[in-house]
């Protein structure tokens, strides 16, 4: 896929398949690409190049039959706040073509799923926001999709919610679906993601199983310096071995990817302060994190 | 179909849950109702006439003049007439005869007497007048003529006429575009929630996606404008409920205020900015389209200016089927103009709403 808004390149030559009961996550900073990935794959905006199939129908030629087989469930609460979960549900179960008792049952079974069950006649309006996010993931799943698009379900969600909502999306893909779960909480997808791709300024920079991206940061450690630093002189300043390299080097902070960092600190950090004044210094082992910080160049909170 | 029809109930069931918004709107026109027959009474346009007494004096001339009384009444009623003599010597104390006429619809009669002219009187209770009139005068009536009249109205019902039939129209108008704008705000307020991309990324086709809040809006309007119609009618003419012009009228202008309602809040940028848009343009179809004031009070130019309007076009219709006129010439013009509107409205919010799900 690729996408341009203008001058902007959203997207650029994006490609990845995701496999039936496999939770794929796509890991990402905020502007990453990961909503626009997600918004294209839904059919809510059209690819400026590429294709894009969604259990076997294009989601340009056959936009009807490709959505049926997709579930959404938006970052933002997409719900009818003035109505109950029940009705919710049995509007946009009407919408998917259900009826009758089995919409019912289905209804029953998710409310159940979500563990709302006992609250399916309160209006959404008055639920906790952990309700609300798992009435907005069952609305999604009423027709039982092939492909469930997550975005960023549990932003803003405390612990417990977010372990809840982990569980349900467990549950789905165990349940056959093929999961696109993008997010920017590294902890989630080493938790529940199967395979994971890491996306920034709209590329995939890398992708594979959790120990297949920890194998690529190599063993490496992530140093980060931040302080006052003369950027010009920085970079010479700490002697870097084969294979290690600086990942980032700016007025205030300097990011260096290091072999046995572990061992050198002192020699580093009296380095370090030839180069400037240091104010903080954080050091990260083989994670997804260091990884992510290595690819990109900055933290994922950024 | 079945999509749209699923999105239009849906904006029903949530407009349920609003009984002070249905509350306030019931309230409009059962409160009209109240204040018309608080003001004017019961209209009795279409009361059937019961049977009436006539006296004449019998005298030996007037026995004749009754002879030819009957003879007129059978003649000129149209239909055959319940005419029944009784016996001369019941109550009054004279020796007249009794008759009972049974009609449908209020009589003309003219009484002439051989020293005056005719003598007109007017109505329901012209007979008792008329007999009256016959038993009391010392001279002997030897002609009587007798033909179908209007009904004497009361003077409450004239002015109820009147009133509902020119002032009321341009009300009720106002007060479905007010309805419609009410129930618009749901319409304009899902355009600002995610939950319109949870809808586009189902498998809905987007006709239903456009038609559904089409149909509610012009649902809810017509319903409205019928009601406020009915209650109309029954100060004027509650016939005019059974003319194809009306509810086509009806239609037309429930079409318009949908278009117009949708157009606007497509065009807005947020729910607020519909509002005020739809506010604006509201109060001025109402000012220049004759909501307040009957357009018959209008200068001519502006006057000539609002029949070309929706609601002025539509206004001027209804109130030429509640006096009445519902044959006219003219009554197709302002139908044609309305549906002219709705056309152009309906279809620039289809248009505005296809524009803004492509984007």
């Amino acid at each position: 896929m690729v996408k341009r808004f203008g001058a902007v390149q959203a997207l650029e030559s994006l490609s990845l398949a995701v496999k039936k009961g496999e939770i794929y996550g796509l890991l990402g900073p905020n502007g990453a690409g990961k909503s626009t990935t997600i918004n294209l794959i839904c059919g809510l905006l059209k690819p400026t190049s590429g294709s894009i199939t969604v259990a076997g129908f294009d989601i340009l030629k056959n936009a009807i039959r490709a959505k049926g087989s997709i579930g959404v469930v938006p970052q933002e609460l997409a719900l009818y706040t003035e109505l109950n979960s029940r009705q919710n549900l049995k509007f946009f179960g009407r919408l998917y073509g259900l009826g009758g008792s089995f919409l019912e049952a289905r209804i029953n079974d998710l409310l159940a799923m979500v563990h709302l069950d006992g609250r399916d006649t309160a209006p959404v309006g008055t639920l906790s926001g952990g309700m609300q996010r798992r009435l907005n993931i069952a609305a999604a799943l009423l027709h039982r999709p092939a492909v469930v698009l997550m975005d960023e379900p549990t932003v803003g969600l405390d612990p417990q919610n977010r372990a809840n909502i982990l569980d349900i999306v467990e549950a789905i893909a165990a349940d056959g679906a093929a999961v696109l779960y993008s997010t920017h909480y590294m902890d989630e997808v080493e938790q529940i993601c199967h395979r994971i791709g890491i996306i920034d300024h709209g590329k995939l920079l890398v992708e594979g199983s959790l120990d297949e991206l920890r194998s690529q940061a190599g063993g490496k450690e992530i140093l980060t310096l931040r302080g006052t630093f003369h950027t010009t002189s920085a970079a010479e300043a700490f002697e870097l071995r084969q294979g290690e390299s600086v990942v980032k080097c700016s007025a205030e902070e300097i990011v260096l990817n290091l072999i046995g960092a572990e061992g050198r600190l002192p020699s580093l950090l009296a380095a370090a302060a030839r180069a400037g004044e240091v104010r903080e210094v954080s050091m990260n082992r083989q994670t997804l994190e260091s990884l992510f910080i290595q690819l990109t160049g900055r933290e994922l909170r950024e | 179909m079945t999509e749209t029809w699923v999105i239009t109930s849906h904006y029903f069931q949530r407009m349920a849950r609003k009984p002070f918004l249905i509350v306030f709107l019931l309230a409009i026109p059962f409160t009209l109702l109240l204040a018309e027959f608080a003001a004017f009474g019961r209209t009795e346009v279409k009361k059937t006439i019961t049977p009436q007494a006539i006296w004449f004096r019998s005298d030996g001339i007037a026995s004749p003049v009754a002879d030819r009384f009957v003879s007129c009444l059978a003649g000129q009623s149209g239909r055959p007439l319940q005419i029944e003599e009784v016996s001369r010597d019941v109550n009054p104390p004279r020796d007249v005869p009794f008759i009972t006429v049974a009609a449908r619809s209020p009589l003309r009669l003219s009484l002439q007497g051989p020293n005056s002219g005719p003598a007109f009187l007017l109505a329901k209770s012209v007979m008792k007048i008329c007999a009256a009139r016959a038993s009391q005068s010392s001279v002997p009536i030897y002609a009587v003529n007798l033909q179908r009249a209007a009904p004497e109205p009361r003077a409450g019902a004239l002015k109820s006429r009147a009133f509902f039939a020119r002032f009321f129209p341009g009300l009720a108008l106002f007060g479905a575009l007010f309805l419609c704008q009410s129930m618009a705000s749901l319409v304009w307020r899902d355009q600002e929630l995610t939950v319109q991309q949870r809808l586009l990324t189902m498998p809905v086709r987007p006709s239903a996606l456009v038609f559904g809040p089409v149909l509610f809006l012009t649902s809810g309007a017509l319903l409205a404008l019928l009601l406020l119609l009915a209650v109309c009618a029954f100060g004027t003419n509650p016939s005019a409920l059974l003319f194809p012009s009306l509810w086509a009228i009806a239609i037309g202008f429930a079409l318009c205020s949908a278009g117009l309602q949708l157009s606007l809040g497509f065009l807005a940028r947020s729910q607020r900015a519909a509002q005020a848009m739809s506010a604006s343009s509201n109060m001025m179809l109402a000012f220049f389209g004759g909501g307040f004031v009957p357009l018959s009070l209008y200068p001519p130019l502006l006057r000539n200016a609002a029949y070309g309007l929706p609601n002025g076009a539509a206004q001027a219709g209804i109130t030429q089927l509640f006096e009445g006129e519902g044959h006219s010439p003219a009554l197709l013009w302002r139908v044609s103009t309305v549906f002219l509107w709705a056309a152009v409205l309906v279809c620039t919010a289809i248009a505005l709403q296809g524009r803004r799900l492509r984007s």
